[in-house]
Parts: structure tokens; C-alpha cells; sequence
């Protein structure tokens, strides 16, 4: 084993996965792609806590029916999502009868439930596991901002906090299906960012600190991928992570791009630096990713979760924003 | 945008009758009242999105901060959801806002006490 790279020898299959979005993300480039979407992001609930729990409820349900398993035959699953003590994760899996383990790394969650479920799977303990994350626009935005209608002005460096909710199943299969072959745990990095509106900038150097890892490790360079892709860096990450990765001798420029950058039309949708939250890599890796992948139009893909971990308390106390990027390598099974 | 439909409002109340003294203040009740209605109906983050400070630094933008968490907490009920932050936002202005008040009525005060009016 390469010194912080794990290879999964029995590279466990992504199996399916579906995706719920809301109405700003069914408007986006990808919106065609997504499983459901519902067009007032409320998924019939009264509070948006209770949305958000619902959409990691119905992505899980429709992951399940595309390959028409139940839930006795889920092992384990592994979830979480950016509200305090995971409640999207606990409320909305609740009627789920499996074991369950909670978890939060911010934004970076869906790539750490995948590494847990992919380590799981490869070294036997179990057969089928689900990985699941979500956010909620609104419920981000109380929680972690402002109230929903406060009418005040975003800058353009922040973030809009996706609106949707992933679900992967993770097996051991023999099946044609992208296989999880790699993953690398992110170390958390802190730059001394301060500006919670700026969460771009405060992630781009755990990015660039878990790819730097990842190549030296491995010998392979960028040009050794079809795509790599980060969570949600959103614009200013984004072009941070080439600053940074060029600075290095990595040249990025070719094969590198952001989920937060794929899921909205930026100027049309008034999304200033792009998507973020833990549903807006999920949903994108879902929808979109996995479809080429699958496709054949991707071979191998380095697929890199970003994590924000600070809370509002912190940042009001003046503390800095540290940031996490953990990786996993998906192979197309072509 | 907000000023026109202040002073347009200010003419239509002078032409009811109301006292020239008077019509400033139903003016700003008025506004309140729109900022309060247009936030509890959703559209006042979508208007203050285009009129920038000019809806968020008058009196609009302070009925905004005030209804716009009392519509955000009613769900965790009455009392310790919309009761206890109502003035999340609003609170340090009304604080330091009366307590400034106090301050500079104090100086006043000793001022006048040594004959020196303001």
C-alpha cells in the first residue's frame, strides 16, 4: 500500500444511484438527469429540516428500486448531511431497518460515506452497504446564515448551498458497473481563512494538499485521468486549485473541473461562485458522473469531496475555516 | 424606486387631507407594512436581490429583519422559536440603538445643566 492511498483489491461496484434535487437544480444544466425533483423544494413537508430528511428518505428508496433490492438486503448504511447532530440523516433514514452510522464532514460527506462503504464492502464485512448524504438550501441557510427571507446581499465569492439529496449502493457484484479501485483519506488543512462567505478559498488547499498527496504517491500524474473532479471549490476554489496545482508542476488545466461549476448555469442562475453542500457533489457524481462513466465516455475518474469544517459559532468567535478533500478513484468497468 | 413610491404615497395621503406633519409618518407605516407583507409573502428577498441597499437600509430592510426570522422560527412554535428570535437580526440595532439614545441624552443633560444648549 502507497503511503496514504488505499487500494480496494476487490474494487467494490457502485452498484446504482439515484438523486432528488429541488427546483433551482431540476433548472440547471444537469437537470434532465436527476431522478426526481420537486418544484417548491418543501417534498410535501411543513419545515425544511423535514424536506431534507425526506429527500435522503426518497433517494434511498429509488437507488433501491433501480436494481429492485430491499432494504433487508443492505447491510449497513452509512449517511450524513450539514445539519447539527445529522438530523436530515437520522429523521429521514429512521424507517430505514438497517444498521446505520451517522456522519459529517461538511461537504465532503458523500465522498467519505463512499470511502466507508467502499473499505467495508472490499474487506468482506459486508455485502451491500448504502452511502447517502443531503442539504437543503433553506435549512443551510438557517442554520448557518440567515433567516430564508432576510433580503440581504450575497458576495460574489459565496456559495448557493444545493437543494438535493444522493444515495449509492455499494456491493460486492460481478456485474458491469463503475468500481470504487482507490480512495485516500483527506487531512484537514487550514490556510487561516476567516470569511464564511468565501468557503471556496478555505477548501482549495485541502484539495490541492490530498491531490499532491495522491500523485506522489501513486507516480501518476493529471494527465493519467479522464476527469478530476472536486466537490464543490465553486468558482474561486476552483481557480485556486489550478493556481495552486501549477505552482507544484501539476498541470490541471486540461481534465479538471468542480461539481459546484456542473450544476447551475452560473450567470443565468445568479449563482455567483457555484453550488456547494454535501448533496452538491452526490448529486452530480449520481446523475451525471456515473452516467459517463458508465457510458464509457469516462474511464477513470479521481473524484475528490471538499470539506468546510467550521460552524457559525466558531467563525463568529474568529476562528479560521479549516478544510478536509477526500479522494476516491472510480474506474469504469468497460 | 422605494423613494418614489414614498413620495407618491406621501402626495396621495396629502390630497386625502391628512396634515402635511402627519403624512411622513403613514408614509413610513405604509412601508413598513409593505416590507412586513412582501417578506411574510416571500417576494422581499427576490426584490431586495434587484434594489440592492435601497431596500435594505431604510426602514423596509429593518421590518425585513424583524419579520423575515419570526416567519423562519414559527416552526419551532410560538414561544421559544418566533418569541426568543424575532430580533436575532434586529436585536444589536434596537440595543445599541437605545442605549446610544441614553448616552447622548445624559450628555444633553450636563450640558444643559451648565447652560449650554443644543
Amino acid at each position: 500500500m502507497a503511503k496514504g492511498i488505499i487500494k480496494l483489491k476487490n474494487a467494490p461496484a457502485i452498484l446504482c444511484a439515484a438523486s432528488v434535487v429541488g427546483k433551482h437544480e431540476s433548472d440547471g444544466p444537469l437537470g434532465a438527469l436527476f431522478d426526481f425533483h420537486d418544484k417548491d423544494d418543501r417534498f410535501g413537508q411543513s419545515t425544511w429540516e423535514k424536506a431534507e430528511a425526506e429527500m435522503q428518505h426518497m433517494a434511498l428508496n429509488l437507488a433501491m428500486s433501480k436494481n429492485k433490492i430491499s432494504i433487508t438486503d443492505i447491510d449497513a448504511i452509512f449517511a450524513g448531511d450539514l445539519m447539527n447532530q445529522c438530523i436530515s440523516s437520522t429523521y429521514g433514514l429512521i424507517a430505514h431497518d438497517a444498521p446505520f452510522m451517522g456522519l459529517y464532514s461538511a461537504c465532503s460527506t458523500a465522498a467519505e460515506a463512499l470511502i466507508l462503504s467502499g473499505m467495508t464492502v472490499n474487506a468482506g464485512y459486508f455485502k451491500r452497504t448504502a452511502s447517502v448524504t443531503s442539504s437543503h438550501n433553506c435549512s443551510a441557510e438557517r442554520q448557518f446564515r440567515t433567516p430564508v427571507e432576510y433580503g440581504g446581499q450575497r458576495t460574489p465569492t459565496s456559495q448557493w448551498t444545493v437543494t438535493g439529496s444522493a444515495a449509492f449502493i455499494i456491493a460486492d457484484d460481478e456485474g458491469r458497473h463503475p468500481r470504487i479501485t482507490e480512495v485516500m483519506l483527506g487531512m484537514t488543512v487550514d490556510y487561516g481563512i476567516t470569511d464564511a462567505n468565501n468557503m471556496g478559498a478555505a477548501m482549495a488547499p485541502a484539495a490541492a494538499d490530498t491531490m499532491i498527496r495522491y500523485f506522489e504517491s501513486s507516480g501518476l500524474g493529471p494527465s493519467a485521468f479522464d476527469l478530476i473532479v472536486t466537490g464543490d471549490l465553486g468558482f474561486e476554489g476552483h481557480s485556486i486549485v489550478l493556481d495552486l496545482m501549477s505552482t507544484k508542476g501539476y498541470d490541471l488545466s486540461g481534465n479538471y473541473n468542480d461539481c459546484g461549476l456542473l450544476i447551475y448555469n452560473r450567470s443565468s442562475q445568479d449563482m455567483h461562485a457555484g453550488g456547494s453542500g454535501c448533496g452538491c457533489s452526490a448529486v452530480v457524481l449520481a446523475s451525471y458522473l456515473l452516467k459517463l462513466i458508465r457510458d464509457g465516455e469516462l474511464r477513470d475518474v479521481l473524484f475528490i469531496g471538499t470539506g468546510a469544517l467550521m460552524s457559525p459559532l466558531s467563525v463568529q468567535q474568529g476562528g479560521s475555516i479549516p478544510g478536509i478533500a477526500h479522494l476516491v478513484r472510480i474506474k469504469g468497468d468497460a | 424606486m422605494i423613494c418614489a413610491l414614498g413620495q407618491g404615497l406621501h402626495d396621495i395621503y396629502l390630497s386625502l387631507g391628512i396634515h402635511e406633519e402627519n403624512a411622513g409618518t403613514v408614509v413610513s407605516i405604509t412601508l413598513i407594512f409593505l416590507a412586513a407583507l412582501t417578506t411574510g409573502l416571500g417576494w422581499f428577498d427576490k426584490l431586495a436581490k434587484y434594489a440592492g441597499a435601497g431596500t435594505l437600509v431604510p426602514i423596509t430592510g429593518f421590518a425585513n429583519a424583524v419579520v423575515s426570522p419570526a416567519v423562519d422560527t414559527k416552526s419551532e412554535g410560538y414561544i421559544l422559536g418566533l418569541g426568543a428570535k424575532i430580533f436575532t437580526i434586529s436585536g444589536p440595532v434596537i440595543l445599541y440603538g437605545v442605549l446610544t439614545s441614553a448616552i447622548f441624552g445624559m450628555i444633553i443633560w450636563i450640558l444643559s445643566l451648565f447652560g449650554v444648549m443644543i
